[in-house]
């Protein structure tokens, strides 16, 4: 196991220029651009009006070199395929052509969520979800570093008493019994208990009890 | 669970499955394989869906924790595919939740549970058809490209389900499900 931390925090830029239901809307409509362009001039012009929406939101390096390594791969399968059925000369730009539409029909919506801060994004969607669907949505993502301190105590615990959970004790089939064992049922079962807690919390302070949810005022 | 939370979704049911959702990106990240193997994800994706499916008895607990699941994914930026990313998880979810309300037993077999999981993973076909179709591509390609990408998909689906029907016998054994 890894020590990766969750991407748990603000993404680094916090004010956006649209109001974020808007801007995923111009997201979605590039989409769609992007699925309709047939030729490399529209092709071109949808990674133009793209490009204006990346310089505005300025998603980062990191952003851009993921989506590369994107293009990179769809591009040698997608090219590769053409380029087996229609030979080298009528293979290859078509081949190119789709590779580009895919990745620009993803572009969008990948900037978008990466620049739009957490909290604006989940009040967005507490106004198209059911209130119980937006508290459990929240929730979670409130305990995904507890959740995830849990699995590693666990975890180094069992290590000390000698399971054979570890990423090199894995690569031996037979070890995958502890691992379901030791790691994964106390898990669960610790899981449960949490579920439980917030639950009993949550209905102790009368969650559910009017069908008109209230917030505390936000950001 | 008791038979009581069987007329709806209690909200300890509900907060389970969002769990469940949270442990799909937990493990994606904890164990973060460098295989660069299309559809490795799927491993967890049908563990926890298919154990979301045997602990909740809702008609819907795999599709509401897979689209719980796809909706976190989407608020912490993971993944290549945008808002088109949820499908990824929302599918099998559907499709588990229609082989689990024909089959209610299959997180307990091994069998079923296998089958359940091939079907449920093999749904990744359909999304990349969708998405080739959609831009235009020729469709003896897109059939080639769509199976290239869901063959690696359905096999690693396959081998997460494995580890339901001993996890689920220990819950049972430890109380914690019926």
């Amino acid at each position: 196991m890894t020590n990766h931390t969750i991407p748990f925090s603000e993404p680094r830029i916090r004010r956006i220029p649209l109001p974020p239901g808007l801007l995923l809307l111009l997201c979605l409509g590039l989409s769609i651009s992007a699925f309709a362009a047939r030729t490399f001039l529209l092709v071109a012009c949808v990674a133009g009006a793209e490009l204006l929406l990346a310089l505005v939101l300025r998603p980062g390096i990191r952003f851009s070199l993921r989506l590369l390594r994107f293009f990179a791969v769809q591009s040698l399968i997608i090219a590769s395929l053409y380029v087996l059925r229609f030979g080298l000369e009528q293979g290859l730009l078509p081949g190119l052509r789709i590779s580009c539409q895919i990745v620009l029909a993803f572009a969008p919506g990948m900037m978008a969520l990466t620049s739009i801060p957490h909290s604006q994004l989940t009040r967005t969607l507490h106004r198209i979800m059911p209130a119980k669907a937006a508290f459990v949505l929240a929730t979670s993502l409130r305990f995904i570093p507890l959740l995830q301190k849990e699995l590693r105590s666990i975890y180094e615990a069992q290590l000390l008493r000698g399971a054979r959970i570890s990423p090199k004790d894995l690569r031996h089939l037979g070890n995958w019994k502890d691992f379901v064992h030791c790691l994964l049922v106390p898990f669960i079962v610790q899981i449960f208990k949490m579920t439980g807690e917030i639950a009993l919390a949550a209905h102790i302070r009368n969650f559910d009890a009017s069908s008109k949810r209230t917030f505390w005022p936000g950001d | 669970m008791t038979a009581q939370r069987k007329a709806g979704l209690s909200l300890h049911d509900a907060l389970f499955l969002g769990f469940c959702g949270v442990c799909i990106l937990i493990a994606k990240m904890a164990f973060h394989w460098k295989l660069h193997i299309p559809g490795h994800s799927m491993f967890f994706i049908m563990f926890f869906l298919l154990l979301a499916k045997g602990c909740v008895p809702n008609r819907f607990a795999a599709t509401f924790t897979g689209g719980l699941s796809g909706m976190m994914a989407l608020l912490m930026g993971m993944g290549s595919g945008g808002p088109i990313h949820l499908l990824k998880y929302l599918i099998p979810g559907l499709v588990l939740d229609g082989f689990g309300n024909l089959f209610p037993s299959c997180t307990w077999r091994y069998v079923p549970c296998l089958a359940a999981a091939a079907t449920a993973s093999f749904s990744k076909f359909f999304g990349n058809a969708a998405v080739d179709w959609l831009v235009g591509m020729e469709l003896a390609i897109l059939l080639q490209h769509a199976l290239l990408q869901s063959l690696s998909a359905v096999a690693f689906g396959m081998l997460g389900s494995l580890l339901v029907p001993p996890v689920m016998h220990r819950l049972k054994a430890h109380g914690i499900i019926p």
